[in-house]
């Protein structure tokens, strides 16, 4: 389907496509839920082509939309074209009625008649063709002329003009309106065919109505024609002209050329006055004229205007979907779209930041403590014992457990009154509620009295066995004691790191 | 039922950071404090409105002994097993977190477990893993590397494959879209069922990718297209205030093109939906420099040898502005041009309108100085080099990185002090640079102009498209 992309298609596209617009992905959004519902439904899987997507689009928000503004101008084009004919027509009768003057004393000069109604006509057409000839890219878009230039600019002062007037009858809000003036004045080439074909139309018209006079003058009155001329033309040099000039029409219609001697018989000498011309000579021009006219002057316009109408399609499409807005638009509705943000809001930020300031913490010296070592923790008794100390610690007893109060509590001893519990954790591993309930528990084993020191190791690194904590794992760690509200546990960072040689 | 992934593991290990980089969701609560999920919390990947697939964040194992110990007492097998132990602990405040995180699992999750491959394997972590084994649901797993350390991923790989189909590296403070695609390549590879619908959904993602990397040619094209015809005027009613007018123009233009840059920049960081955090620069970005800084015009745009280049192939620009080519780089242009200009008037390619026309020896209206466009050649490279260095940025920046630290993903420009991608241009690409530049600085229209647009258009599509996919460019 080739669809017949018209001026004030561009202008409503340019309207919907240009308004203040939302956020790039919700028009995506938009978009292509509107191509899935609206196009994937009515052409069920076929695919369609990017003329077909952007008709039905249009189509579809010129049902649901308030009035677009291409209307307005559709309107005023119609008006102009029927202005346009009207003139022509009005003009085209008129002159040739002129031209059709006739007394009764001299008959119609047939080069007069030509001369009036043809030959500017031919002046004008020569100059078309010539244009059309030496067009090479673009040769008309680029040098139009004089009075194509012209006709654009009167054309739309007078659409200005009148979009004032017309502007209120039609209930158009100034957005509207400012979009057709906007198209006007960013894409006037556009312009230059519709302008053209408005001098064809005019051309059309003024040809139409000179047959039709002619037609109408010989029917209902009697017209003479006959030739003369300053110039020393023979009748049979006038009889050769006539055939050629007939070539286009002479093998259909062979009886409307003036013979010979019909056009000896139709010479007009002044002094041998209008008595001496044979009626039939007279009369047997008209049919020729009638030809002539149509040949010369209506049927090559309305050539051009097929033509000048086919240059506007083409270079309408060319231009629609050349436009990045236009192509946007139909990227939006042919690409999927994509999201994968999450579902509910996220929830607020719960805890609060662990502290990053170095916590200053209260160190025994050189107590005895009885030591609970987790499974994954590896040392050999010499680099264990560098550890215990560098918490102000030494190990009077030492214990492996599994940080799983069910299966540790059957093994760990009762305490021995003023003995310390050191349990060694490693920091960089999150306390999680596990590890939290079996310190708990610890503490109920032990008694209130006690307190249950928890030895922070940092990760090793490079080498060595065991690093200070990071102030970030020291303050995760104290936030989370904190959070059980257990006096009695109490976090110690391992503070030199061990220095084996 | 939409097929679901539930992201499971330790707590701090990085499951919210996977997830927020993954589905490029910046959003997400990231802490340092462990066990700040809480709940469950669902990203569902959706194509034109569908959802496809569900991604589930979920809280930490917070009791891992427990659970185990407990489901080894269960007489049922499997997820009843599973079933029956939230049912029965449903009311201990103690394991909620471990109910919580089983719940999708338990309605037909698949899982991808998240660990950090940086740290030591711990008991705890066997345990984890012994809990997904019993659920016999099918699982992948994650090595989300929070620190450069390398010595334990070689124990990890091996403790893993004994329980997981596939083994990932994912790094969420630097994965690329690159690495989020292969991420869900290998989501395929968990459940063979679900190869189609992955396959749509990586092509979804492909197309939007290219999608949004076209938005950003079409924005960099705008920038360009009112940056380079930029003017700005001003009537001059006598000689004395001259200086002070053009001096003041020409902060007026410095100031309005910045802004149509600013404005350029912020649309490309919303394409890629950083909504929330700001991206933080490099420290030795020189995007914080201004665009019309010193600095900015000695590092960025073009070098000697391409400067003269261009000057060949803009022809008909060059004349004017050929000095300042001369002297603008090692001088750094626009202070030159800031000194300059109140003796020689506008320097910009600015001209001077209507001086002495007078119309029966009266003098018609007022002097008009007018500072722009800006005609220099090294402007517009210097504009696409400030884009093009933002959008690596942005594009490079996971949406579950929170603060900057020294990334090794981005392409780094380092060559003989010039830092932009205009210094690794050819010629023949100079040359459709330019062309297009030419267009765009003097806002034609015809259809050879938009051949040249598009050409360009082309061009940078294809540049990004490799910065996105680290390819040298
Ligand atoms: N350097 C680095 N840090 C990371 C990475 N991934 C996560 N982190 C940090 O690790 C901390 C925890 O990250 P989250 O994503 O909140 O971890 P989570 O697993 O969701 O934690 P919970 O929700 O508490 O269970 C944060 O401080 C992150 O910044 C990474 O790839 N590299
Ligand atoms: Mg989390």
């Amino acid at each position: 389907m080739a669809t017949k992309w018209q001026l004030y298609d561009i202008i409503d596209l340019e309207f919907l496509l240009t308004t203040p617009h939302d956020d790039e992905s919700d028009r995506h959004k938009r978009d292509r839920q509107w191509y899935i519902d609206k196009l994937d439904s009515q052409f069920a899987g076929t695919t369609h082509s990017d003329q077909e997507i952007l008709a039905a689009f249009l189509t579809e928000k010129r049902s649901s939309t308030d009035e677009l503004p291409g209307r307005l101008f559709q309107e005023f084009s119609r008006l102009i074209t029927v202005i346009t004919l009207l003139v022509a027509l009005l003009t085209g009768s008129a002159l040739t009625a002129a031209a059709l003057w006739y007394d009764g004393s001299v008959p119609v000069n047939v080069f007069r008649f030509l001369g009036l109604l043809l030959l500017p006509q031919l002046i004008f057409l020569f100059f078309i063709l010539l244009s059309l000839l030496v067009k090479r890219e673009n040769f008309i878009e680029r040098h139009p002329s004089v009075l194509l230039n012209l006709g654009r600019d009167v054309l739309l002062k007078l659409f200005f003009k009148l979009k004032k007037l017309t502007l209120a009858s039609h209930g158009m809000d100034r957005e509207r309106s400012k979009t057709i003036t906007e198209v006007i004045k960013k894409h006037s080439k556009l312009f230059f065919y519709p302008v053209f074909n408005f001098f064809q139309l005019f051309a059309i018209g003024f040809n139409i109505a000179a047959l039709a006079t002619l037609l109408i003058r010989i029917a209902v009155s009697d017209i003479a024609f006959g030739w003369q001329s300053t110039l020393n033309i023979s009748s049979t040099f006038l009889f050769r002209l006539t055939q050629i000039i007939a070539i286009p029409w002479k093998h259909l219609f062979p009886n409307t050329l003036p013979t010979l001697d019909q056009i000896e018989g139709s010479r007009i000498i002044l002094k041998e006055g209008i008595s001496v011309l044979t009626n039939e000579a007279l009369t047997s021009w008209w049919p020729f004229l009638f030809f002539t006219l149509l040949c010369y002057g209506l049927l090559p316009r309305m050539f051009i205007l097929l033509y000048g109408a086919t240059s506007e399609r083409k270079c309408l499409r060319a231009f629609l979907f050349d436009q990045p807005e236009i192509k946007r638009l139909l990227q939006r509705m042919q690409t999927p779209y994509v999201s994968s943000a999450g579902e509910q809001p996220a929830a607020a930020q719960q805890g609060i930041a662990p502290s990053k300031e170095t916590v200053s913490l209260s160190k025994p010296v050189n107590a005895d403590a009885h030591i609970l070592l987790p499974e994954d923790i590896q040392y050999d008794p010499e680099t264990l014992k560098i550890l215990i100390s560098s918490f102000g610690f030494s190990a009077a007893s030492t214990q492996r457990v599994e940080m799983y109060w069910e299966n540790d509590e059957p093994i760990l001893p009762a305490a021995a009154a003023g003995s310390n519990i050191l349990v060694l954790v490693e920091a960089w591993m999150p306390p999680i509620v596990d590890t939290l309930r079996f310190l708990e528990q610890l503490v109920n084993h032990y008694g209130d009295a006690l307190t249950i020191y928890i030895g922070l190791i940092g990760k090793p690194i490079k080498g060595l066995p065991f690093t200070p904590p990071s102030n970030q794992e020291i303050g995760i760690w104290q936030t989370k004691i904190e959070s059980i509200q257990n006096k009695n546990l109490q976090i110690i960072p391992c503070t030199t790191t061990e220095d084996k040689p | 039922m939409i097929p679901q992934f539930a992201v499971i593991g330790h707590p701090n290990e990085g499951k919210s950071s996977v997830l927020s980089t993954l589905a490029e969701d910046d959003s997400v609560v990231i802490s340092p404090l462990p066990g700040e999920t809480r709940k469950c919390r669902t990203f569902p990947i959706t194509i034109d409105g569908r959802p496809m697939v569900q991604l589930v964040d979920t809280p930490g194992f917070q009791n891992p002994r427990k659970i185990l110990a407990s489901l080894k007492k269960k007489s049922a097998s499997g997820l009843d097993a599973f079933k029956e132990l939230t049912q029965n602990e449903a009311s201990d405040p103690d394991l909620a977190d471990d109910c919580e995180l089983l719940r999708p699992v338990l309605t037909g999750a698949a899982i991808i477990y998240v660990v950090d491959g940086s740290r030591p394997l711990r008991t705890v972590d066997k345990i984890e893993m012994e809990i997904l084994r019993l659920t016999g649901r099918p699982r992948m797993a994650v090595l989300n590397n929070k620190e450069e350390e390398q010595q334990y991923l070689n124990g990890w790989k091996e403790e893993l494959r004994k329980n997981f189909n596939s083994i990932r590296l994912f790094n969420a403070h630097q994965a690329t879209y690159v690495e989020r695609i292969n991420l869900l390549q290998a989501l395929k590879s968990i459940d063979q069922d679900l190869e189609p619908l992955f396959d749509s959904i990586i092509q979804s993602f492909e197309i939007d990718w290219q999608n949004r990397n076209s938005q950003v040619a079409s924005k960099i094209i705008e920038l360009l297209k009112q940056a380079l015809p930029y003017t700005v005027s001003s009537s001059i009613k006598t000689e004395d205030n001259r200086k002070q007018i053009e001096q003041k123009l020409y902060e007026q233009y410095k100031k309005q093109v910045s802004k149509l840059e600013e404005q350029t920049l912020k649309a490309i960081r919303k394409l890629y939906k950083h909504n929330i955090f700001n991206i933080e620069l490099p420290e030795n970005s020189i995007l914080h420099d201004d665009l019309f800084s010193e600095k900015t015009w000695q590092v960025l745009g073009l070098n000697k040898k391409q400067m003269m280049i261009a000057g060949g192939i803009g022809g008909a620009t060059l004349g004017a502005t050929a000095d300042i080519v001369a002297h603008g780089l090692s001088f750094g242009l626009f202070t030159a041009l800031g000194t300059v200009l109140g003796s020689t008037g506008a320097l910009l390619g600015g001209k001077k309108f209507s001086q002495g026309h007078k119309l029966l020896g009266i003098p018609l209206g007022k002097e008009e100085v007018i500072v722009g466009p800006n005609k220099n050649h090294s402007f517009p490279f210097i504009l696409l080099d400030r884009s093009l260095l933002y959008y690596n940025h942005v594009i490079n920046w996971a949406h579950g990185r929170r603060s900057h630290q020294a990334t090794t993903t981005e392409i780094s420009l380092q060559n003989d002090k010039m830092q932009g991608f205009s210094t690794l241009l050819d010629k023949k690409e100079m040359r459709l640079c330019t062309e297009f530049f030419n267009v765009a600085r003097e806002n034609k229209t015809d259809s050879s102009s938009a051949e040249k647009e598009q050409l360009f258009f082309h061009f940078l599509t294809g540049k990004l498209q490799n910065i996105s996919t680290g390819k040298q460019v």
